[in-house]
């Protein structure tokens, strides 16, 4: 599904260098990605790894130390590539002495919206992440979750192409996780592109059409969740209203192509055993690595 | 880094701690009703320190300090500059209120308050042109040290501002060349005297109360610092003479007359004050004769020992000398050559006997009074010491002269004859020059009684000659207006012989002689310059002249500097009054303020 | 008042000519070179750090976005910038200020006492606390702010909208300068209420001496008090004007008019208190004893070199030429209905001798044609030092031959000038003179005006602050900024003397040398010991030569404050020139441009997250 490319990195990386100007962490190293139009890509790796460092780079928000990145078609660094972007950051940076539509309003202002439309897409918003009472509140007073959501909301003000979530769900509950993805869900399907990173699997294996998996500044996989996940010889079954003769059957239907039913619980999480597999094989020795 | 590691530097950290802090427990630990407190408060409640026991405590100033947050060094060296830069400028607006806040920022830097409130009265007064100007100015300076003695009660150095406070009022405001103006608009200073009576608030007599105050701060047990003694003391009594004097000169001369009354009392109180001299030999003026006396029985007690051992000790050194060195002895003084005069002098050293000398040579003749006869020359030297600092101190304090003083002018004949000057000199002002004359000449006559009863007045150091001479100059003017001669019969040539160094009757004094027959003299050679004394009509210097003498060098041998330290010396440093002043402004300049 | 520089008319300031470049050349010349200056140090370390090839391209980038950049910019954004500044502001609780600024005047009572003055002191302590205040508090908002969105990671949400670095700076300085303005009009306003306040008071006459007023035959027609009671530290003679009304003469800097309400007389609330001259100013010259023209009269000794003096009895003159005399000058009399030209001298008296002390020293004063030389007959006066006397000239006066002239006609030239020659009669006495002892007064400016002038003087300094402070905290974390903004405000209180120190014209040499001679206890003035031989002395010096040039460099960038102090005037009530008010205020456009633009290069330039 090769379609227009929105997001492209070019042996990106970055070098975090100490007051004297030597070489303290290697965050990226020559990371090579692109992502299309209309895809929810996933960044995933533990913490460390390298996956804020891209979003970063990729906002302008560091410069990279080689490489580049292309946003929209223009260098990451550069200011104008922005009006297409929303951003929501890892912990809502906001103001906190702002309410919520005084937070939009500015945001709103900094995108050089005219009022109305300003106005418009503020109580849109506001209904969309749900803040309808708390909208004269301010910030400080939020809990995590309306954070998260005034931070959806300012990320969404001008109506981006290209939204980039830093770990979009952390420190939500389970309804707001739900919420949150949903959210996800239906942005792709306005034909926006998404680039979100985090470390909970579910939510990345839940979503993500693509993901890549970063260990140590280093990219480890990259592909469709689908295919990445598919164990060639493991088949899932899972079913809805079965009763006991039709699970008997199903295990006779088995039974009879000599296979063998291992479960029919829910299924594991693979996406964990990958990422774990992953982990497990960068930490061993080079050595062992390779044979 | 393991756990032992990180255990053992908790308790290295632990340990510096408490041994950092064990030293400012010892230097800080305040001061309790039960418990003595820390270093720091023993040393304040030693020397007075603390705050509360200097003076009047101003929540303004408590509060400027606070404000400047630990930088009050830094504040008062800006500010000082501030005020420099206002007095260059001639900002004296600012200067005054940078003045202010400074005060506020050290309220107990006494050097501040001497020195700033001199700045006012002495430098920043005298930049105005017209006299009201210039005596609000001397009234800023003379409030502003009334302020810091406020502040500072109790400071152990509060005698220094109280005494200048008195100097101030007194001679500032007395000694002025326009003293006739600010002793006017002194009385007239409703704002300053608030309720004093009228017929108080003459600046000598406010004056003399600080300087009384002064002494009486002693006695509370402060101190004078490097102050002399001698000049201190006397100020009170001196200020009743400037006082007696002043009135006098307006033309009050029945309140004159008792203020010399007073005036000789407080002399004479002064004399027998034990005052220290500044070597510690502890002495009183009045005591001269006393001394005299006790050191001659003393002599005559040593002589009595061996009759004639000096004599004789003299005259065997005298066998040792060379035949050019007795030579040089024998000729009498004033036909030395300047060779002889040298050689003179140290063969005088070689022959003195002294009391040692003299006490040995008595051992020498009578073994058994050895002891006795070292024993009196230890007394003899230690009263000839005595002797020499008080006749020293006599001289430099005019004491003699003084007393003289207070007691002539107390006579009926003395106050007399300056009534009449007085009066003369009114009529002649008054256009009446035969009444003029007629008074003048009545007050020569007397003058020439209270001459004749105490011919002190004649001697070089007594000015009242002068003073004298002042009168005869108006006189003669009163004559030229006249358009007569100087009579023959003047009763005061001697005066005039005496006291007109500047020649100005040479041509009176030329016809005089030759009427007398007497052979004409030069009269400008007599005696030496006799300026150095206490006459009310001594010169003053124009203002911009000011370079002032320093007066209150212990061991100085000026007489009576004080008086001599007229007014106005436009130096740029404030602290020309004394010597003491400007050492400790040198130490303590606004970078250390009081520490 | 003390006008040590003379105001320059604005065309000279601005532009100024060949040798002495105005204002305007030397900012687009220090533009230029900081600019250049910068690109090349750049390049140099992006070389140093990255290699040529790469080092030149990033440097290529820099320039190319700044100029892309610079001109991108627009309102909406910057006006939120500076709206979120405000509110953020008003969330530190800036108002406590005013608070701070209240108590402080509650308490200037225990410093400010009767004075000979008041208003001048009342005046240059309330602008000198207003100018501190304002100064403070536009360097503790401005320096704080950026740095704490750095800290609290907001700026992460900023600069990921499509806002330039340039809008978030200037929209920050101009937030600040909104909300500090606001400030200033509070205090401003409490300042004058309380400066009005201080100097109102009221007295009573004391009756325990009275006077009698005497008519021209000597008839006495009315025993009035002659003094007022002591009020506010100061009490008034009671005068009989010669127009007849009764006045409580001039003392403290004011009067008071004695109202008769039949029997009664009353003491007005005081007259002029506060006042606004507005002077037209000439230019001086000076006669030598001789009567030839020299710069400047002799030095009686002063160690101030404002005022020169001239000798009395002698040919020795100060002479001011007055440029464009016209009719629009003069006053009318209403009483008399005769024209005046209004003329006002300041005259310092140096005595060589005191003589009569109750005397004043005399003057003369004539006006002179410079182009015919003919003058107007000689006006006697007695000098009051140290004091604004008023010289009136009638437009119809006699010359020095008695002929009946005019003013205009006979004694101003074609090209509009007048001389005024003042000179001492007595002989040996000295009077002193500067530029502004003289000068023709025009109707008095409103004193509100003259006092919201002086806040602009003010608002001036404390826009630079707030322009420095940002540009500052673009780059540095809070502290650091807050370091190196008070650093420069306090050298651009000194800038005088920070400029000697660099041209080593100091006393006590360089910086190194004076701490030197700082440890060592040495005094400003004398050599060190064979200086000439000592190779560590030399080192010294040329060190410090060296310093002394980057100190030149940086003082081109200092803001001179002291130059934006409009309070001299105020206080001694002076109406503030407007040219002067245009120069300061087009100086604080260049700081906040030049800030703008170097905080706009700090903030692109530096990687937001870390």
């Amino acid at each position: 599904m090769a379609g227009e490319v929105v997001v492209e990195t070019r042996a990106l990386t970055k070098v975090y260098r100490d007051f004297w100007g030597r070489q303290k962490v290697r965050a990226l190293k020559a990371l090579d990605l692109e992502i299309y139009k209309g895809e929810i890509f996933g960044l995933l790796g533990p913490n460390g790894s390298g996956k804020t460092t891209t979003i970063k780079l990729l906002l302008g928000l560091l410069f990279p130390t080689d490489g580049q990145a292309l946003v929209l078609g223009k260098d990451a660094t550069e200011v104008s590539k922005n009006e297409r972007i929303g951003y929501l950051p890892e912990e809502s940076y906001l103001y906190r002495f702002l309410n919520a539509e005084e937070t939009l309003d500015f945001y709103g202002r900094l995108f050089n919206i005219p009022a109305e439309v300003r106005r418009e897409r503020i109580d849109k918003l506001i209904k969309l992440v749900k803040l309808e009472g708390a909208r004269k509140r301010q910030l400080r007073e939020y809990s995590k979750g309306m954070t998260r959501r005034i931070g959806l909301a300012q990320a969404l003000i001008n109506e981006p192409d290209l939204i980039l979530l830093d770990e979009p769900t952390s420190g939500l509950d389970p309804i707001g996780t739900r919420e949150m993805k949903d959210w996800i869900l239906a942005l792709r399907d306005e034909g926006k592109t998404i680039v979100m990173c985090s470390h909970l699997l579910a939510d990345v294996q839940d979503v993500c059409d693509r993901i890549a998996i970063l260990h140590q500044g280093e990219l480890k996989e990259l592909g469709r969740v689908d295919e990445l996940l598919k164990v060639e010889d493991v088949t899932q079954i899972r079913g809805r209203n079965l009763s006991q003769d039709c699970q008997n059957e199903i295990r006779d239907v088995i039974a009879r192509h000599q296979g063998e039913l291992l479960d029919m619980q829910n299924p594991t999480t693979t996406l964990e055993e990958l990422f774990l597999k992953i982990v497990r094989d960068s930490e061993e020795p080079p050595a062992a690595r390779a044979s | 880094m393991n756990k032992r590691n990180s255990f053992r530097n908790k308790l290295i950290y632990i340990v510096g701690i408490m041994v950092l802090i064990f030293p400012m427990w010892w230097l800080g630990s305040p001061k309790t009703p039960t418990n003595r407190g820390g270093e720091l408060a023993r040393l304040q409640e030693e020397h007075g320190l603390s705050q509360a026991n200097l003076g009047d405590i101003d929540p303004a100033s408590e509060t400027m300090k606070l404000c400047t947050l630990g930088f009050r060094g830094l504040a008062v060296q800006l500010l000082w500059n501030q005020a420099q830069e206002a007095k260059k400028e001639e900002n004296w607006t600012q200067l005054t209120a940078t003045l202010k806040q400074l005060s506020r920022l050290q309220p107990n830097f006494i050097t501040f308050w001497k020195f700033q409130s001199w700045n006012i009265s002495y430098n920043v007064s005298v930049q105005f042109d017209d006299y009201r100007d210039r005596y609000y100015y001397v009234r800023e300076g003379i409030k502003f040290l009334e302020e810091g003695i406020d502040h500072n009660k109790e400071n152990a150095e509060i005698p220094q501002l109280l005494w200048d406070l008195g100097w101030f009022l007194g001679q500032k405001i007395g000694r002025a060349d326009e003293y006739v103006q600010y002793r006017r608009l002194f009385k007239a200073d409703d704002e300053f005297h608030g309720d004093r009576a009228l017929e108080d608030r003459d600046n000598w007599l406010v004056g003399k109360e600080a300087y009384l105050e002064a002494i009486d701060s002693i006695r509370r047990g402060k101190n004078l610092g490097r102050k002399s003694e001698k000049i201190f003391y006397s100020s009170p009594a001196k200020s009743q003479m400037n006082y007696a004097e002043a009135i006098e000169e307006e033309g009050a001369f029945e309140t004159a007359q008792s203020a010399w009354v007073l005036s000789e009392e407080e002399w004479r109180e002064f004399g027998d004050r034990v005052i220290e001299h500044s070597t510690g030999v502890k002495l009183k003026l009045g005591n001269e004769a006393e001394v005299a006396a006790e050191l001659a029985e003393q002599e005559a007690a040593m002589e009595a020992l061996a009759p004639g051992a000096k004599l004789r000790l003299r005259e065997q050194r005298l066998e040792l000398l060379s035949d050019v060195e007795r030579e040089a002895l024998n000729t009498p003084m004033d036909e030395r050559t300047s060779q002889q005069f040298e050689i003179a002098n140290a063969a005088e050293q070689k022959v003195v006997v002294t009391d040692q000398d003299w006490a040995a040579a008595i051992a020498t003749e009578k073994s058994d009074l050895k002891t006795k006869a070292y024993d009196l020359a230890g007394k003899l030297s230690e009263q000839r010491v005595l002797l020499i600092y008080t006749q020293r101190y006599k001289r430099d304090a005019n004491y003699d002269y003084w007393l003289v003083r207070a007691v002539f002018e107390q006579t009926p004949e003395a106050v007399s004859a300056r009534k009449s000057s007085f009066l003369g000199k009114q009529a002649f002002e008054q256009g009446d020059r035969f009444k003029a004359r007629e008074l003048y000449e009545e007050a020569f006559e007397k003058w020439r009684v209270v001459i004749d009863e105490f011919p002190i007045l004649m001697d070089d150091d007594g000015p009242t000659g002068e003073d004298i001479l002042v009168f005869v100059e108006e006189y003669r003017r009163v004559l030229d207006a006249l358009d007569e001669p100087f009579p023959e019969s003047f009763p005061l040539w001697d005066v005039i012989e005496k006291f007109d160094l500047e020649q100005k009757f040479e041509a009176e004094l030329r016809d005089h002689q030759t009427n007398s027959g007497k052979q004409a003299e030069s009269s400008g050679q007599k005696a030496e310059e006799s300026g150095e004394g206490d006459a009310p009509a001594e010169p003053k210097e124009d203002e911009p002249g000011g370079n002032d003498p320093d007066s209150d060098d212990p061991d100085s041998d000026d007489a009576n500097t004080d008086d001599a330290n007229t007014d106005d010396a436009k130096t740029d440093d404030a602290n020309t009054d004394d010597a003491e002043t400007s050492d400790d402004v040198g130490d303590d300049r606004p970078a250390t303020p009081e520490t | 008042m003390v006008l040590e520089n003379p105001v320059q008319p604005f065309l000279d300031w601005f532009l100024g000519d060949l040798s002495n470049w105005g204002a305007g050349p030397m900012f687009l010349v220090t533009l230029l070179v900081l600019a250049l200056g910068s690109v090349v140090i750049g390049l140099l370390v992006s070389i140093i750090l990255y290699g040529p090839l790469k080092g030149g391209e990033r440097v290529y980038t820099v320039v190319r976005n700044g100029l892309a950049e610079m001109f991108y910019w627009s309102p909406r954004r910057v006006s939120a910038i500076a709206r979120l500044a405000v509110q953020e502001s008003l969330r530190k609780r800036v108002l406590v200020a005013i608070v701070v600024f209240v108590i402080l005047l509650l308490f200037a009572g225990w410093f400010l006492q009767s004075e000979n003055d008041p208003a001048k002191i009342y005046f240059s302590f309330v602008l000198t606390a207003t100018a501190y205040m304002g100064v403070f508090i536009g360097l503790l908002l401005s320096v704080f702010s950026l740095p704490d969105d750095f800290k609290s990671k907001t700026i992460y949400t900023i600069v990921t909208k499509p806002v330039r670095a340039g809008d978030i700076v200037l929209g920050r300085i101009l937030g600040f300068t909104f909300v500090g303005t606001m400030l200033l009009l509070i205090m401003g306003a409490i300042s004058y209420i309380f400066v009005w306040r201080s100097l109102d008071h009221s007295h009573q006459l004391d009756e325990t001496v009275m006077q009698d007023i005497r008519d021209a035959d000597g008839e006495v027609v009315a025993t009035i008090p002659q003094l007022t009671t002591l009020d506010n530290g100061h009490r008034h003679e009671i005068r009989v004007n010669d127009d007849g009304g009764i006045v409580a003469a001039f003392a403290q800097g004011h009067e008071h008019e004695v109202l008769q309400d039949g029997d009664k007389l009353t003491v007005s609330p005081p007259l002029s208190t506060m006042r606004a001259r507005v002077p037209k100013y000439g230019s001086i010259v000076f006669r030598d004893p001789n009567g030839n023209p020299v710069a400047r009269g002799v030095s009686v000794g002063k160690e101030w070199k404002y005022r020169s003096f001239i000798q009395g009895g002698s040919q020795s003159a100060a002479i001011w030429t007055f440029d464009n005399v016209d009719e629009s000058l003069l006053i009318e009399n209403k009483r008399d209905e005769t024209e005046y030209l209004p003329l006002e001298l300041i005259v310092r008296v140096f005595r060589t001798y005191k003589a009569d002390i109750e005397t004043p020293v005399q003057g003369s004063i004539q006006l002179r044609n410079p182009e015919t030389d003919l003058k107007s007959r000689i006006e006697f006066f007695s000098a009051r030092d140290d004091y604004i006397d008023s010289q009136y000239f009638p437009r119809k006066l006699t010359d020095s031959d008695n002929n009946p002239i005019d003013l205009l006609k006979d004694l101003v030239s074609k090209e509009g000038q007048l001389e005024v020659v003042v000179q001492c009669v007595d002989r040996a006495q000295y009077f002193g003179f500067a530029m502004a002892d003289c000068f023709i007064r025009r109707p008095d400016a409103s004193p509100l005006v003259n006092f919201a002038k002086a806040m602009v003087s003010i608002w001036v300094q404390m826009v630079i602050v707030i322009a420095i402070a940002v540009a500052a905290s673009a780059l540095l974390t809070g502290p650091i900024a807050l370091m190196l903004t008070s650093s420069l405000v306090l050298l651009g209180y000194y800038k005088e003397f920070f400029v000697s120190v660099a041209r080593g014209a100091a006393e006590g040499g360089g910086p190194l040398e004076a701490l030197v001679r700082l440890v060592t206890h040495m005094n400003l003035t004398s050599p060190f010991p064979n200086e000439k031989d000592r190779f560590e002395i030399q080192l010294l010096k040329n060190v410090d030569n060296v310093i002394g040039v980057f100190m030149q460099g940086v003082a081109n960038i200092l803001p001179d404050f002291t130059q934006f102090n409009g309070s001299s005037y105020v206080a001694s009530g002076f109406d503030i020139p407007w040219p002067l008010i245009v120069q300061q205020l087009l100086t604080c456009l260049a700081f906040v441009i030049g800030s703008t633009v170097i905080g706009y290069f700090f903030l692109r330039n530096r990687e937001v997250a870390r």
